[in-house]
């Protein structure tokens, strides 16, 4: 008998083996993505079936001071 | 000095209304406006008028103080504008890094792309070259390696250009500003290797083309060493040219314009462009 993929997925559940959400990488070229060299750390959960991101950078406001410790001193 | 076909602009009250008044449907490609120190723009009076022969679309180009993220003056704006005032002074290629590369064209045959989408989807991931066996380095003998030993022929538009402390030309080449979404490569005019070098001749003749472009175009000034240059609209050209994976900037700051580098996916440029010609 030949095994179809639909009776092989039906094999593994009634295993008990959970099914795999296959997480996509990043697009950066979607848009509204921040420059890839300033992205510090990724976040990731999901709610639902959806997968949410979120992508920390070290991009600030220009006109804001440098944190204490980038300052140069006098 | 531009020529008399452009005037340029910077103060501020007259830029503001400047930019808002460019015919310009597509935004794509605009630098931040807190960047922009200046506009070259054509005059009024046609090139007819002049007694010349008008010579296709003349543009407007934006000067900003926008610079690669890695150069020291990038977050210094006065250091940036000193070196705004900077003549140019020698077309000689004056870097260290992978010279040997960065000058010589390949001997492969030229591959044809439609665009730089199709051209990017063709280059090898950047963790392959980064952990590259041999190992690419940054000596002056580095030459290509099998990755990078193609010759392109691409169809793109130019965004932005900025003059190099080493000579070169970065210039900033992307899609057709009604294609969404944006996407940009890094394409460099080499500094001119020594006269006697197999590719001086072709890497010459595409910086003539290019000084040619802002002469007859655009004004007559090259972009500096200040900041990129937008020309507005994107000017269309075709380029071909050498592949090279910058392996100086696979770590830290990527090369790029600010307002465009999110969308810059690869560090890998044409470098050197061994043909330009454009389309305006």
């Amino acid at each position: 008998m030949v095994k179809t993929s639909h009776s092989k997925n039906k094999r593994t559940r009634a295993r008990g083996a959970k099914k795999k959400t296959v997480i996509p990488p990043l697009d950066q070229l979607e848009t509204g993505m921040p420059a890839l060299d300033s992205i510090t750390g990724v976040d990731e959960f999901k709610k639902g079936k959806k997968i949410l991101r979120i992508i920390h950078t070290n991009e600030v406001d220009e006109y804001e001071r440098p944190s204490k410790a980038k300052r140069k001193k006098p | 000095m531009p020529k008399s076909t452009h005037k340029r602009i910077s103060k501020m009250h007259e830029l503001d209304s400047v930019l808002a008044s460019l015919p310009d449907p597509y935004r794509t490609g605009l630098p931040a406006s807190d960047s922009i120190v200046s506009v070259t723009m054509p005059t009024a009076a046609p090139m007819a008028a002049l007694g010349k022969v008008a010579a296709g679309n003349q543009y407007t180009i934006i000067h900003t103080n926008e610079m690669d993220e890695y150069e020291e003056e990038a977050h210094d704006p006065s250091a940036a504008a000193a070196l705004a005032t900077l003549a140019p002074v020698s077309d000689n290629f004056a870097g260290k890094d992978r010279k040997a590369a960065k000058i010589s064209i390949s001997n492969a045959k030229t591959e044809k792309f439609k665009d730089v989408k199709a051209l990017i989807k063709s280059l090898a991931a950047e963790d392959v070259m980064k952990n590259h066996k041999p190992k690419i380095t940054t000596a002056q003998t580095s030459k290509r390696v099998k990755e990078e030993d193609r010759n392109i022929r691409v169809n793109a538009f130019l965004y932005a250009a900025k003059r190099e402390e080493d000579n070169d030309f970065h210039l900033i080449l992307g899609l057709d500003p009604k294609t969404l979404p944006d996407m940009y490569i890094t394409m460099e005019l080499s500094g001119l290797p020594p006269a006697n070098s197999p590719a001086f001749q072709q890497l010459k003749a595409a910086r003539d083309a290019f000084k040619k472009f802002f002469d007859d175009h655009a004004g007559g000034q090259l972009p500096g060493r200040g900041g990129y240059d937008f020309p507005r609209p994107p000017v269309p050209v075709e380029i071909e040219g050498s592949l090279f994976f910058d392996v100086t900037h696979s770590t830290g700051a990527r090369p790029g314009p600010k307002s465009l580098k999110s969308r810059m996916p690869v560090i890998w440029e044409v470098h050197p462009i061994s043909k330009i010609v454009f389309k305006p």
